[in-house]
Parts: C-alpha cells; structure tokens; sequence
C-alpha cells in the first residue's frame, strides 16, 4: 500500500516538473523567434560596415593605418579573452560548450607561454571561471535579456580601453553563432587588433573619394569604433538566440522525457494496484472457503 | 531630368529607410552639406541632428544621433546607432527627455557628467527639430 502512495507522489511531481518545463520551452520558442529577427536585421547594418572600411582601407596607405591604435599590432605577451555565456540555465549544453572551449584557449594559449586575462559576460561565466586561476578584468553580469547597442559599446570600448593601455596585446572573442533553431556553433574570434578586410590591390581608375574632416580621423573615431562595437553587438545577438533555441530544444527534449517518465510510472501503478486488488481478493476468498469447511 | 539617389539609412537595429529620393541635407560634423544626384564620392561623420530629404518633391525629414555618411555611386548610405524618421518620433518623451537632460545638467560639474547630458540634450533636440520642421512644411501646403 505504502508504495502505491509513493508511485502516486513520483507521478505527480514530475507531472508538475513537465508543467514547468512545457512552461519554458513555450517561452522560449516565443522569444527565440524575435531573437533571430533581431539577429537578422542587424545584418545589413554589419555589411555595410565592413564594405565601407574595405573600400576605405582601399585608400590609405599601410603607414598611416598603423598610426591608428586600435589597428596597430604589436608583439603578443598577454591575451584578453571576452567569453560570452549567459546568466541563467537550464539551457541544455549551451553553457558548457562555450566554457569548454574558452578553457581549452586559455590552457592552449599557456602553453604557448602567453597570459591570458579574461572579460566575462554572463553569470554563467562568472561562476565557472571563479576558481580558475586567470586575472579577471571585468565582469559583465545580468545585462538585459535584448541586447542593444549601448551595452555592445559599454564592452567594446572597454576592451578597447584594455587594449590601447597595454594591458593585454590582443583581444579573443569566444560566442556562439546562431546558425539555425537546432544548430549553433562556438566561435573564436579575433577582436583587436582589428583585422581589416583586405581588398585586392587593383590599379584600376576609380573615382577619387572625398573624406571630411580626413581620413585617418574618420576611421579612428567613427569607423573603427563603429566595427568593434558592431562585432560585439552581432556576437551578443547570436549569443541570445543561441541561447533562446538551446533552452527551447533542451525544454522540449525535457517535456517529452517528462511523459515517458509519467507513462511508465502510470504502468507501474496500475500492475501494483492491480495486485493488491488480487491480493485482497484472494484473502477475501480465502476466509470464505476457510469458514465454508 | 536629373538622376535620383538611392537614400538609405541603416542602424544596427534595423533598416530604417530605403528609396529614391532627389536631394539629402546633412549636418556634417563640420556644417551642413546638401547631396544632389551625380555627387562626388564622400564619406564624412555626421552630428547628432536632424536629415532633411525630398522625394516627389515632398520634404520628409528624419533625426539621426551621429553616424557616418556615405556618398558613392548615387547611393547615400547613413550608418548610425539610432535613427529616426519625422513620424515615428514621440514628441511627448523628447520633450520630457529635453527637459530631464537639461536639469540634470545644472546639477553635474563633472566633465564626463556635463559631456553625457549635453548629448542627452541634442539628441533629444534632433528629434524636436525633425518634428518641428515638418509640421511647418506641412502647413504652408
């Protein structure tokens, strides 16, 4: 009788488990939606971008693009890592392949004798790197659910910050790229120096671009600011989205385990109750053919 | 009859406008500067203020809070973090930002302080002087 009881409870706590996981994957397939909507639309915006500093970098000679701080390379002793995560779980292995990966950088990038200093983005990142021994620079934590375009400057500036005062030689972006609902990859990106796209040196005529107030000071205050934050605010947005479908895939895959769960406990507590029906029975017919004689 | 340019204005958050157009005014970072059919190439930053454009010889305008501005192949091309066309604008929450702005910027003697609020404040004059604008072109019609 005792274990009837306890089938009943099992049944009915992973019956309200279910209602919360069904509860998640809804939400989530909502605003995985929008997200990707998001991400998509932010595209143009990054193309024109990069096609602009193409054409521009087309125009300046190698020396003065070197007088520009953010594009100027120089001998790598320390890496800055920014490893985008997110604040919260339940999200399946989305978390910990994006952790995995920055872990394996770092220790490749010890081996090879580098520092590694780090910029956190996410709870997630924040917790799993606490006991790692690896200088923290920054931590950016419970940044609103939609990325916009401040908190995208607010990293990007400072990693740039980092940057130009020498504190790290160069600066990694681990993320995750959204490619579609059921997929999406762990990237590593290099972020600063700015690696431009090269044009292929053509000598053909073209027409003589103007550039007001000049041309070195449109790319280091607008354009090349414009590119990083633009690359950090695409990687935040593929990174909610990723992070949107990987909670949708793993609340569903949760939900249907939840009902397999239920089925085979409904089973299980219905050959019990069955038995003990039998067994009462038995007794009952046993007393009655006991008192017969 | 003379060319049209292809307008566009795209922020990272969407693609604001995209159409023919037959002129774009600009306030450049160093003044003002108006872009007929057959310009030059050019490539200029751009202050945080108001853009007037015609088409069909209609005024339309729009508020755009900085940006880069390209010219090339009779296509003008505006990058900026957040613009806005004249009928989207909410005159009632850039008034009340002026203001905020505005108050809050007696208060700060911090450089830095004085800096974010003075943005503050021309943003939300962009906005009231696109609306401004086109209410006035509206009228003489």
């Amino acid at each position: 009788m005792a274990n009837l009881k306890a089938i009943r409870h099992r049944i009915k706590s992973v019956q309200s488990t279910q209602k919360i996981t069904k509860a998640m994957k809804m939400v989530a397939a909502a605003k995985v939606r929008r997200a990707q909507a998001r991400t998509l639309a932010a595209r143009p915006f990054t193309k024109r971008v990069i096609s602009l500093l193409k054409e521009i970098v087309h125009e300046v000679a190698d020396v003065d693009l070197n007088e520009i701080a953010l594009l100027k390379k120089r001998p790598i002793n320390t890496v800055g890592l920014i490893v985008i995560s997110s604040d919260r779980g339940l999200c399946g292995s989305y978390n910990s392949v994006v952790l995995r990966t920055a872990l394996e950088r770092i220790k490749n990038l010890q081996a090879q004798g580098k520092e590694v200093k780090l910029i956190l983005v996410g709870l997630k990142a924040a917790g799993f790197f606490r006991s790692i021994k690896c200088e923290k620079l920054k931590n950016y934590t419970l940044l609103p659910a939609i990325p916009t375009v401040q908190e995208a400057k607010l990293i990007a500036d400072q990693a740039a910050e980092f940057y130009i005062n020498g504190q790290v030689d160069s600066v990694e972006l681990i993320s995750t790229e959204f490619i579609n609902m059921l997929r999406s990859q762990v990237v590593n990106t290099k972020f600063l120096p700015v690696e431009l796209p090269h044009s292929e040196d053509d000598n053909s005529l073209k027409p003589q671009t103007l550039f007001e107030p000049s041309i070195n000071e449109l790319l280091e205050l607008e354009l090349v600011p414009k590119y990083i934050e633009n690359v950090i605010f695409q990687a935040l947005l593929d990174a909610s989205a990723s992070e949107l479908a990987a909670r949708m895939n793993a609340m569903s895959s949760a939900s249907t385990n939840a009902n397999d769960l239920i089925q085979s406990l409904t089973l299980t507590y219905n050959r019990a109750r069955q038995a003990s029906i039998t067994q009462e029975l038995l007794e009952v017919v046993a007393g009655a053919e006991a008192l017969k004689n | 009859m003379p060319g049209t340019l292809t307008l566009r204005i795209v922020t990272p958050e969407r693609v604001v406008l995209e159409q023919p157009v037959e002129q774009v005014t600009a306030h450049a970072v160093d003044g003002e500067l108006s872009i007929l059919p057959d310009h030059e190439p050019l490539v200029t930053p751009l202050a945080i203020d108001m853009l007037h454009y015609k088409t069909n010889k209609e005024d339309e305008f729009a508020a755009v809070m900085g940006g880069i501005l390209e010219v090339r192949n009779n296509e003008v091309t505006v990058l900026s973090d957040v613009a806005e066309l004249d009928t989207e604008i909410d005159t009632a929450r850039a008034h009340l930002a002026k203001e905020r702005a505005e108050a809050e910027k007696t208060q700060k003697t911090d450089k830095m302080d004085v800096y974010v609020t003075e943005m503050a404040v021309s943003r939300a004059i962009a906005r009231l002087k696109a609306v401004e604008y086109r209410q006035r072109k509206r009228k003489h019609v």
